[in-house]
């Protein structure tokens, strides 16, 4: 199965953008190269929250996961966040078995993750 | 009555995605969970993968034999190749309590299906590596 990826910006009040990427299909080596061609120039922009919207996708490889390791990496060297969100059962375990990812947040679903963002925003305009 | 899919995967990459469609296709003809789906999607490619990578140093072509056997119990899944004698349970389990920016890059295939299986074994039988995983099914809480 190959890999499609969307990209929506979101700004965000504290003039910063918020950028999601929602991935479908399979995230393996056959398909690391179009995951990686979008990833590089997402993190150049270094939005202030990266959100994996992650519902339709069906497998994660190491390949995949190395990319997201890259993600947080860059991220968190220019004070941004990275959360994951709408894990398939699959996917969440490849999550855990990677351990607890420090600053990372992992949302169970849009709602969950509506809902912290809000909270986030509104300490923006404190 | 046990059922059994055998496999060749010649040892190109681009031989991999074929491989994976036709086991998730006979797995999921068989009502296999979607773990064991899963997870003889990722021994094949990640297993695979390292044996293209590292395997070989001749430029011949070989081939990497898969055999994925359903019985009652659960799925047993073989991978066995001709190329150096390679132990993936000789890996060190990475450190996954370790801050991103500190962990290793390698390693990670090999960590997810000792921990996504039952059972991982290895063993070098007449100059072939031999990788054989176990998933149970799960049973059912009573």
């Amino acid at each position: 199965m190959p890999l499609s990826i969307t990209t929506k910006l979101n700004p965000n009040p504290s003039g910063g953008q918020d950028v999601t990427l929602t991935l479908e299909g399979n995230l393996d080596n056959s398909t690391v190269a179009t995951f990686e061609a979008r990833l590089v120039p997402t993190l150049a922009s270094k939005p202030s929250h990266l959100i994996f919207d992650l519902a339709q996708l069906a497998y994660v490889t190491s390949a995949g996961i190395r990319q997201f390791f890259v993600a947080q990496k860059q991220q968190k060297a220019h004070g941004g966040h990275v959360s994951f969100v709408n894990l398939q059962p699959q996917i969440k375990e490849v999550f855990l078995i990677m351990g607890s990812l420090p600053d990372v947040k992992i949302f169970k679903n849009n709602a969950e993750l509506d809902a912290y963002l809000t909270v986030r925003q509104k300490s923006y305009q404190q | 009555m046990d059922q059994h899919l055998s496999l060749r995967i010649e040892n190109t990459f681009d031989a991999i995605p074929a491989a994976n469609e036709s086991a998730t296709q006979w797995l999921e003809e068989r009502d296999a969970s979607p773990a064991a789906v899963y997870l003889a999607n990722l021994a094949i490619e990640e297993l695979a993968t390292n044996c293209i990578k590292y395997g070989y140093d001749d430029s011949t072509r070989h081939y990497i034999e898969v055999g994925i056997t359903l019985s009652e119990t659960g799925m047993t899944l073989v991978i066995s190749d001709d190329g150096h004698a390679f132990n993936p349970l000789d890996l060190p389990e990475p450190d996954t309590t370790l801050p991103i920016e500190e962990r290793p890059i390698g390693g990670l295939g090999i960590h997810l299906l000792r921990k996504m299986s039952n059972d991982m074994r290895y063993e070098r039988i007449d100059g072939k590596n031999r990788v054989s995983i176990v998933k149970l099914n799960q049973l059912l809480p009573a």
